[in-house]
C-alpha cells in the first residue's frame, strides 16, 4: 500500500509542478506583452491593435482559469472599472464591494449582423405572453432608480436563495393583444441576480446589453442594474473605443 | 478494508495538495501597499486605501495603468474633515476616487474641468424608499495632469472641496519619485 501511496503523491506533485510552470510561462508572456503598447487580434476580416489594459486574456480570472478570450469571429475585449468611471459621467467603478469593470464580448462578420437581424424569439414570447412566458407578471410602476418597467417571468415566489434569478426590465409594457413592435424593436434587458463570489459582498445584478460598434461589429456586456442608468453612454464610449482599434478602416465602412 | 482506506487516504492527499496549490495562489500576496505604475511615475497606496481590500485587486499583472480607483474610508474622512458624516441613512459613506493620469488626447478634453452634476437617488429602505442628492465632481490638478473623480451623497456634498483636497493630499503622499 506505502508504494502505491508514494507513487500517487509523486503523481500528484508532477502535475502540481506542470500546472505551475505553466501559471509562471503565463505570467512571463503577459509581461512580455506588456512591454508593447497593443496587440493584433484578426477576425473576420478585419484587423484590430487592442490596448494591452483592454486584452481580456491579461485579467486576473483568465490567469487562474484559462478561457478562449478570441475566436475566429471575435474576441473579449476588457474595460476596468477606473477605465470607464473615468469616460462616463455617473458610471460607479465600485459597487457592492465589487469593482464594476466588465469584459465586452465582440463579433465581427456578416454573419453576426445576419444573426443580430433577425428577431429574438424570447423578447416575442414575452410581448405575446406565450411559451416559457405565458405566465408573465408585469410590475405596473417602473422601479425608480433605473426608470425600467420589471417583468418577472414567472410569478415571484419567496425562495431562501435568488441565486440566478432572471427577470427583465424593459422601458415599455408589453401588449399581446397588440402586434410585436419591430421598428425600434422592442428587446427588454435580461437581468440575473447572483449571490457575490467576493467575501462579504451582496447580491449582484447584471443585466445583458448589446452594443453596435460598427455597420458589422457587435458586442454585449453584463452591465450592474446600479449602472443601468448610464447605458448609452456606456455603449456610446465602448463603441468609439472599439472602433479606434480597427486598423483598416475602408473595411469600417469609413467609420 | 484496506482498499476503502486506500481510497480515503487517497482523497485526502488529493486535496491536501491541491489545497496547497491553491493557498499560495490566494493568499501569498504580501499585506503591505501596492503599487500602480503610471505614465508620470509610481503610486504607493496603502492597504487602507485600496478600493478593494482583496489578493484579486493585486493579480493584474502588470499593474501598470493611467486609470485607478482608491477609497477613502468613511471613518477616515469623518476623523479629518469636520461636517462629513461616516453613516447617512444607515449607509456607509465611503468615498470612491477614480484617478486618471491624462494621455495627451485625454488631456486636451479635460484640462481645467471642475465640475459638479446632481441628481435625486433613492435608497431602498424597504418598505419605503429614502430620497437623497447624490453628487458626482470632476476635478483637474495641472501637476502631472491629473483629473480625479468623485461621488458625494446628501449632506456630505457641503464639503465636497475638503474631500478634493483630502484625496489630493493622498495622491500626492503616494507619488514615488
Amino acid at each position: 500500500m506505502v508504494p502505491k501511496l508514494r507513487r500517487i503523491i509523486c503523481a500528484l506533485i508532477a502535475v502540481a509542478s506542470v500546472g505551475l510552470s505553466a501559471c509562471g510561462t503565463k505570467a512571463d508572456q503577459s509581461k512580455i506583452e506588456a512591454a508593447q503598447s497593443t496587440v493584433t487580434i484578426a477576425a473576420e476580416g478585419k484587423t484590430f491593435a487592442v490596448p494591452i489594459e483592454h486584452l481580456a486574456s491579461l485579467q486576473p480570472s483568465s490567469q487562474i482559469i484559462p478561457f478562449g478570450s478570441t475566436s475566429k469571429n471575435g474576441f473579449l475585449a476588457h474595460f476596468s472599472a477606473a477605465w470607464l468611471s473615468a469616460h462616463v459621467d455617473g458610471y460607479q467603478p465600485v459597487l457592492n464591494k465589487g469593482f464594476q469593470g466588465l469584459m465586452a464580448n465582440l463579433s465581427v462578420g456578416k454573419q453576426i449582423k445576419m444573426d443580430y437581424a433577425r428577431l429574438h424569439p424570447v423578447s416575442m414570447d414575452l410581448w405575446y405572453k406565450r411559451g416559457t412566458y405565458e405566465n408573465r407578471v408585469i410590475m405596473d410602476k417602473k422601479e425608480p432608480n433605473t426608470g425600467f418597467y420589471i417583468i418577472q417571468p414567472i410569478p415571484y415566489q419567496s425562495r431562501p436563495y435568488y441565486d440566478g434569478e432572471q427577470w427583465f426590465l424593459a422601458e415599455t409594457l408589453p401588449d399581446e393583444s397588440k402586434p410585436y413592435p419591430e421598428n425600434p424593436r422592442w428587446r427588454p434587458y435580461i437581468c440575473r441576480r447572483t449571490n457575490g463570489i467576493i467575501q462579504n459582498s451582496k447580491v449582484l445584478t447584471k443585466c445583458s446589453i448589446n452594443g453596435t460598434s460598427a455597420d458589422d461589429i457587435f458586442f454585449y456586456i453584463y452591465l450592474s442594474s446600479e449602472n443601468l442608468r448610464v447605458r448609452e453612454p456606456v455603449l456610446s464610449i465602448l463603441a468609439r473605443e472599439i472602433n479606434s482599434w480597427v486598423i483598416d478602416k475602408e473595411a469600417n465602412n469609413g467609420r | 478494508m484496506v482498499a476503502k482506506l486506500s481510497h480515503s487516504i487517497r482523497y485526502v492527499v488529493f486535496a491536501a495538495v491541491f489545497g496547497l496549490l491553491l493557498i499560495p495562489a490566494a493568499q501569498g500576496e504580501p499585506r503591505g501597499p501596492i503599487q500602480v505604475t503610471t505614465d508620470i511615475g509610481a503610486f504607493l497606496i496603502p492597504r487602507q486605501f485600496v478600493a478593494i481590500d482583496l489578493w484579486k485587486t493585486l493579480k493584474i499583472p502588470p499593474f501598470e495603468t493611467n486609470y485607478f480607483v482608491f477609497r477613502l474610508p468613511s471613518k477616515y474622512v469623518e476623523a479629518k474633515i469636520s461636517g462629513f458624516t461616516a453613516i447617512e441613512n444607515h449607509f456607509e459613506q465611503e468615498v470612491i476616487v477614480t484617478v486618471e493620469v491624462l494621455t495627451k488626447k485625454r488631456h486636451a478634453m479635460l484640462e481645467g474641468i471642475d465640475s459638479r452634476q446632481c441628481r435625486q437617488e433613492n435608497h431602498d429602505l424597504y418598505p419605503q424608499s429614502v430620497p437623497y442628492r447624490r453628487c458626482e465632481y470632476r476635478k483637474y490638478f495641472s501637476p502631472g495632469g491629473i483629473a480625479i473623480k468623485y461621488q458625494l451623497n446628501g449632506e456630505n456634498n457641503q464639503q465636497f472641496r475638503y474631500v478634493e483636497a483630502l484625496a489630493w493630499g493622498k495622491l500626492n503622499e503616494w507619488k514615488m519619485d
